[in-house]
């Protein structure tokens, strides 16, 4: 889970973005003129990435694959972003995503609080309807000896 | 009088240099970036860290080579384009409109 810190910066920059890369293939240039070219693990709230299957050239151009590639953050200089991604729903998605999950917890415990609360709502009426049978039994029966008194 | 008075009031207030580039929005910017690079391309989003989308973008490097005989000083440049680009903040040095050549 995201430290607090993390879901800032994530929801108030343009990180939100980036995250709708992940899973995506793309190319990362670094600051030192290497460029990455991979599959997006993952991004953090600091733009570090990690990338799977990866083509690592070298400003001189030369050419190395890895299967798992950390890139630090501070070391990026652009990302190209894919042209599939449509960017308004991609930071809509990602800055709404804390939202959703807590409406959906918020839901979840209204609702078993509601049930408690009926439940209880009908208990006390099955205690009230007893009290008042027990009540009018006991008047019929006062009423009943009263009327042997008379006789 | 006093109605003339409010119109002539300014129509943005408390205008920091972030609201400046929000007037960019959508338009074509050139961006001076560290190492000799320039970018001008369409500002899509930014932050207030300068990380910035842009697209339809054309990058120049600029190298300087000096001859060795001569001592001259010959500048070299080399564009690329890229439709849509991420570019980290910190290496973001200035940002205005397209700088118009000639007059």
């Amino acid at each position: 889970m995201a430290s607090e810190r993390e879901k800032f910066l994530i929801r108030n920059t343009l990180i939100s973005l980036l995250k709708a890369v992940e899973g995506r293939e793309t190319t990362v240039e670094l600051r030192n003129e290497n460029t990455v070219t991979g599959r997006v693990e993952n991004v953090d709230s600091f733009m570090n990435i990690v990338m799977t299957d990866v083509v690592f050239k070298s400003y001189r151009g030369i050419s190395q694959n890895f299967s798992s590639f950390f890139v630090q953050g501070a070391n990026i200089r652009y990302v190209h972003i894919p042209d599939e991604i449509d960017m308004r729903a991609a930071i809509d998605y990602e800055v709404n995503k804390e939202w959703r999950m807590k409406a959906s917890i918020t839901r979840k415990v209204r609702k078993a609080a509601e049930q408690k609360i009926a439940k209880r709502q009908l208990e006390a009426k099955k205690r009230e309807t007893l009290k008042e049978r027990q009540k009018e039994f006991e008047e019929k029966k006062k009423i009943s000896r009263g009327n042997l008194n008379k006789t | 009088m006093a109605d003339d008075q409010e119109q002539q009031a300014p129509v943005q207030n408390a205008e920091e240099p972030l609201d400046l580039i929000r007037l960019s929005l959508d338009e074509r910017i050139y961006v001076k970036m560290r190492n000799e690079r320039e970018l001008r391309g369409r500002l899509n989003a930014y932050d207030q860290h300068l990380n910035m989308i842009l697209g339809d973008v054309e990058e120049t490097v600029t190298t300087v080579e000096i001859d060795e005989e001569t001592f001259e000083e010959i500048y070299k440049s080399t564009k690329r384009n890229i439709p849509m680009l991420f570019v980290r903040g910190d290496g973001v040095i200035l940002v205005s409109p397209p700088m118009r050549t000639g007059t």
